[in-house]
């Protein structure tokens, strides 16, 4: 808990305002998988950032993989919060809802990885406990995955369960 | 080095477990006995039911897993043992629940932390609450039945690293620390209990009160929701169960009907009343649901010359009390203190920031010591818990709203747990906070918490689980849940079959086999 500020409690509001943009979006016939990893391309590098190789290679190679790892648990988390971050990503997405939730004017493939932190850096303490959440979700996909992948255990001193 | 597999074992003994992939299941099923959940409350009286001759259904949503395939992988265990993939939040996102979902529940990724309920909270569930006949006197034979049964008792060898810190810097400031006692046989101290102990040391009902139940006769259902209890009149008939797909979280479609002339509800203090809001059981006072507590945990990392190594060895095997005692119990939030496991994922999904900051305190792992808070929640009237809520799809959240009295609380334990860290010897201290930054001495750590900011009854039907509790425990829960199972689930075997029931031993051959397979690794350690 207290892991993060308790702010004004527009939660319910937001949601709906969320739950809005998430139906608005399936109207203009937006594909939630294409949204999603265009968000997650985007945060990936920011998250990770300093984590990841210079060269550009093994760079796109790492990216991909944290991709794909924050895919996997996403298939096993429940139909309700798979459904909660669907919506997510295609607000996020969607231009008008990104320009209001993460106040940027370009889409996420043009934002450089210094703009992209900036958002993260905002939403962290962000008034709206919606945009909270989207970080704390964000961060834990994000990490988790990464840290699960044993390609990292090394860098970080950690020396894998013991073998029988 | 391969462990014997108790479970393999017993499936190849002809064990009545039948999964969601079965190729024919049945419509309809009959039984004495329909027990849903089996962690420490369904286990607990499973095997006591099954004993006094009683038919016993037990019925999963997770999956059944046992030693052969626990690899110590966070990346494995998540996704399959724990609820939502461990992922688990409060309706706002800001308090993350770890609990099992597998056969075993909890216990089978706990940490083996065996506490009895403490003297203090049973005697507050007497004052406040009426819950007559549970004091200190008439609970200890139960506490003590179930500590014989899962070999529980205080760890005698010396504490990792991790937990070492914490006796250290609680003795060189006067407090008192000391060691927890843990539900194992034969462990090896390799501290990988979260992800499913591999050698089967840890005495969870996986290995202890659910084989003996199947052993006895039991049946067991694994991928099988509980979706609603269907009920005429003022009694339960029928428990409508869904089997999940192949993915483990959609129903299948696939539907049994389990009837029976008795229900345990022991799916924990957030699935047993969600199944209830689902049949639509009677709560004329709106409680069902209502006070549902979680110890919230405020955690405190930090880095030291050395390496601390906290993925290794006995996770919380040290415990201080000190602030739960230092005021009324009615008073300011008290809190325990405790040394987790120290993993990868766990690790890095708990430290706050991104990119390079969050980098920084990767790069320090392995010379990070971790001490966690559990505050004990429900003893104020500021501090009321949270509400079980279902979805639009029938699956529970829990809304969990903190506010400044508790959020108090988090701030205290974090100038605890610095104070205590300091003066083992820490480098510098970041308490998980998002606003928090790494400290270099009690001084300045003391000054930026302090400035941190924070706002912030139907009669064929029983309930053996957590959930009964009516505040939190202020300890970790398990041997609480056993000892009141095993005591309500002897009353329900005596009401049922009109003796008293036998009180299950733990088998000699068991503890044998463990001794020798513990030998023979302990070598080429």
């Amino acid at each position: 808990m207290a892991t993060r500020r308790d702010f004004l409690k527009l939660g319910a509001g937001s949601a709906l305002l969320l739950g809005a943009f998430g139906i608005a979006s399936r109207y203009v016939g937006r594909n939630g998988l294409d949204d999603r990893r265009e968000v997650l391309l985007a945060m990936i590098p920011a998250v990770l950032d300093g984590a990841l190789p210079s060269a550009p290679e093994p760079r796109a190679h790492a990216i991909s993989a944290a991709l794909a790892g924050v895919e996997t648990t996403i298939a096993g988390l429940t139909p309700a919060t798979q459904d909660e971050l669907a919506s997510l990503f295609l607000a996020l997405a969607a231009a008008p809802s990104r320009l209001l939730l993460a106040g940027l004017a370009k889409s996420w493939r043009e934002a450089g990885v210094d703009e992209v932190a900036a958002v993260l850096q905002g939403w962290r303490t962000h008034r709206l406990t919606l945009l909270q959440g989207a970080y704390q979700a964000l961060h834990k996909l994000t990490l988790g995955a990464a840290y699960a992948d044993e390609a990292r255990w090394a860098d970080i001193g950690y020396p894998g369960p013991p073998r029988f | 080095m391969s462990f014997p597999d108790p479970i393999a074992e017993g499936l190849r003994r002809g064990w009545a477990v039948l999964d969601a992939d079965a190729s024919t299941l049945p419509a309809e099923a009959q039984f004495d006995v329909v027990i849903v959940g089996t962690g420490a409350g369904g286990g607990t009286t499973a095997e006591i039911l099954a004993h006094a001759g009683l038919r016993v259904l037990l019925v999963e949503e997770g999956p059944l897993r046992s030693s052969g395939e626990f690899r110590m992988r966070e990346a494995e265990a998540y996704p399959q043992l724990y609820q939502e993939s461990a992922a688990r939040l409060t309706k706002d996102k800001a308090i993350g629940i770890l609990q099992g979902r597998c056969v075993g529940g909890s216990t089978t990724v706990n940490w083996t932390s065996s506490f009895r309920t403490p003297a203090a909270t049973l005697a507050f569930w007497r004052d406040r609450f009426g819950l007559d006949g549970f004091d200190e006197a008439a609970m200890a034979p139960w506490f003590e039945r179930m500590e014989r049964r899962l070999s529980i008792a205080p760890w005698t060898m010396a504490p990792n690293e991790n937990n070492d810190v914490l006796r250290r810097g609680a003795e060189r400031l006067g407090l008192r620390a000391a060691p927890i006692a843990r539900n194992v046989r034969g462990c090896l101290n390799l501290g990988y209990c979260g992800v499913g102990c591999p050698t089967n040391a840890k005495q969870s009902m996986l290995v202890t009160t659910i084989p003996s139940a199947l052993d006895a006769g039991a049946t067991l259902y694994t991928r099988a929701r509980a979706t609603r209890l269907i009920v005429e009149g003022e009694r339960a008939v029928a428990l409508e169960i869904d089997w999940l797909d192949a993915t483990g979280t959609r129903p299948s479609g696939r539907r049994t009907r389990a009837k029976a002339a008795h229900f345990v509800l022991a799916a924990g203090a957030i699935a047993s009343p969600a199944l209830l809001m689902r049949s639509g059981a009677p709560d004329p006072h709106r409680l069902l649901g209502a006070r549902t507590f979680l110890h919230p945990v405020v955690v405190s990392a930090a880095v030291f010359d050395r390496i601390v190594g906290g993925w290794a060895g006995a996770p919380q095997s040290v415990y201080v009390d000190h602030f739960l005692h230092d005021a009324p119990i009615d008073g300011p939030i008290g809190y325990k203190l405790e040394a987790p496991p120290i993993h990868p994922v766990l690790f890095a999904t708990t430290m706050t920031g991104f990119g390079d900051e969050h980098r920084r305190r990767m790069l320090d792992f392995a010379r990070t010591q971790a001490t966690i808070a559990l505050l004990r929640d429900g003893f104020h009237e500021r501090s009321p818990g949270g509400r079980v809520e279902l979805r639009d799809d029938g699956s529970p959240v829990l809304d969990y709203p903190l506010d400044d009295f508790v959020l108090e609380g988090g701030r205290r334990a974090l100038l605890s747990m610095a104070e205590i860290q300091f003066a083992a010897g820490a480098r510098t201290v970041q308490p998980a906070h998002e606003l928090a930054l790494p400290y270099r001495s009690w001084r300045e750590a003391r000054e930026a918490i302090a400035a941190l900011p924070v706002h912030g009854q139907g009669r064929n039907g029983s309930v053996h689980d957590g959930s009964l509790f009516p505040t939190s425990v202020g300890a970790n829960p398990q041997l609480s849940i056993y000892g009141f199972t095993a005591r309500l689930a002897s009353g329900l075997a005596q009401r049922l079959t009109g003796r008293v029931p036998p009180a299950p031993q733990a088998s000699q051959k068991a503890a044998t086999q463990e001794t020798a397979a513990m030998q023979e690794t302990a070598a080429p350690q």
